[in-house]
């Protein structure tokens, strides 16, 4: 509805929404200065957008975290993943903590503008609040979308989570190479294994 | 209230505030004690019974067979699980969780505090401000942000991350250990006789090491700020 009453078509958009957010990074630049902590965001921004390539976009920037679409959700879960990767080699290369956890949640969301709002944007914010660093955590909605077409990653089952604002519990996941898997190999796509 | 629990199925409990107490103990159903409102229903895969007590903010308490697999979903309400249980699974925003004894455990909260027993396998903790305490457990993957840590006995490898919070814990003097805080102090305590590979970082903390160096594990611990302490009787 517009300000006079009119009804507008609202563009929706299908796809998976994924939310970084580094763990310590107020700490961090307390202690080493802003010039450190700018380079440690720039390092984080350079990593996504390698990795990102054309399978998904940069929504915008949250401070110390990203928010990132995907069309698809299996582009979101490895490069999740591969994410995790490049950040663990950064900081163990580096004096940079780069200690980032990720969430992802895949649903419908609603454009406005470059940005994206909506109920499933607001469980992928609220999910990777109980990630850890160096975690891909998703929701069940996104392990369903990626099906069997992920062989090389394993879904490994959390339990439910009930969060502040949605009113259904959300079943959640963390995503992680599976177990054998060539580091270097892209996943194949058939079959799929959950295990608790 | 009581159901039918199928051996090896998972028992799944959500509600939203409302302390939850489920105890493992020698029977073949579960029981449900509230006062508030429950609905209970199998989940489709046939294997997993679901307590949904959302719209109560009633105390709930469980009973179920020993070595049930459990994950409980919650907001605020404190989870207490007594007894011996197989995989645990706990996410919460603000409640603490404490559990007796787990085969597996992952616990997460936003803001509670964290602790576990005993746990014979892998032990995954986090929380962003809560603290965590672990008393004697396998292989840990430990993070909290601004609260202390603190783990009794490993049996296995470890890996702790804090931002800002303390850090002691007991080395099984066999398995790896890492610790990487920003500004958390960090103490590993080493049993007597055996001698770590140690590789220890801290930018501007005092780092300590009262242990003879050798091969038996790798021990490394970074710190940005925070005193490094490494300790043997």
């Amino acid at each position: 509805m517009t300000l006079s009453g009119r009804r507008t078509s609202v563009p929706v958009v299908e796809g998976t929404v994924m939310f970084t957010d580094i763990v310590g990074f107020t700490e961090f630049t307390a202690l080493r200065g802003d010039a450190d902590a700018l380079a440690l965001l720039s390092t984080q921004e350079r990593l996504v957008l390698q990795e990102l390539g054309s399978k998904g976009r940069i929504v915008k920037e949250l401070g110390d975290g990203l928010m990132l679409w995907f069309e698809d959700a299996c582009d979101a879960v490895t490069t999740g993943i591969a994410l995790q990767e490049q950040f663990d080699a950064q900081s163990a290369a580096s004096d940079l903590p780069l200690w980032v956890r990720i969430g992802a949640h895949a649903g419908r969301q609603m454009r406005r503008g470059d940005d994206l709002v909506g109920h499933d944007v607001n469980v992928a914010a609220r999910i990777v609040q109980l990630a850890g660093p160096g975690e891909v955590v998703v929701s069940e909605a996104t392990v369903e979308r990626v099906g069997s077409r992920l062989p090389g990653v394993a879904f490994d089952q959390l339990g439910p989570a009930v969060m502040k604002g949605i009113p259904g519990p959300v079943v959640l996941y963390r995503a992680l190479p599976a177990p054998g898997r060539d580091s270097g190999a892209a996943p194949a796509v058939t079959g799929r294994f959950i295990e608790r | 209230m009581r159901f039918d629990l199928p051996a090896g199925a998972t028992l799944r409990v959500v509600t939203r505030r409302g302390h939850v107490e489920v105890t493992a103990e020698d029977r073949r159903d579960v029981a449900v004690e509230t006062s508030g409102t429950l609905e209970a229903k199998t989940a489709a895969d046939g294997k997993t019974l679901i307590l949904d007590a959302r719209r109560s903010s009633a105390r709930l308490e469980v009973r179920c067979p020993s070595g049930t697999n459990v994950s409980v979903g919650t907001i605020s309400g404190h989870v207490t699980l007594s007894g011996a249980f197989g995989s645990v699974g706990v996410a919460t925003t603000s409640g603490s969780v404490s559990v007796d004894r787990a085969a597996r455990v992952d616990l997460r909260s936003v803001s509670g505090d964290l602790s576990v027993a005993s746990c014979g396998d892998r032990c995954r903790l986090l929380t962003a401000s809560g603290r965590i305490n672990a008393d004697a457990i396998g292989s840990a993957d430990v993070c909290s942000a601004s609260g202390a840590v603190h783990l009794g006995r490993t049996a296995g490898p470890v890996s702790v991350c804090t931002v800002s919070g303390e850090v002691e814990l007991g080395a099984s003097g066999k398995d790896n250990v890492a610790v990487r805080t920003v500004s958390g102090a960090i103490k590993v305590n080493v049993p007597q006789g055996r001698q770590p590979s140690v590789h220890l970082r801290s930018v501007s903390g005092r780092v300590q090491c009262d242990c003879p160096e050798g091969s038996d594990f790798d021990l490394n611990a970074v710190s940005f700020s925070g005193p490094i302490e490494v300790e043997s009787p």
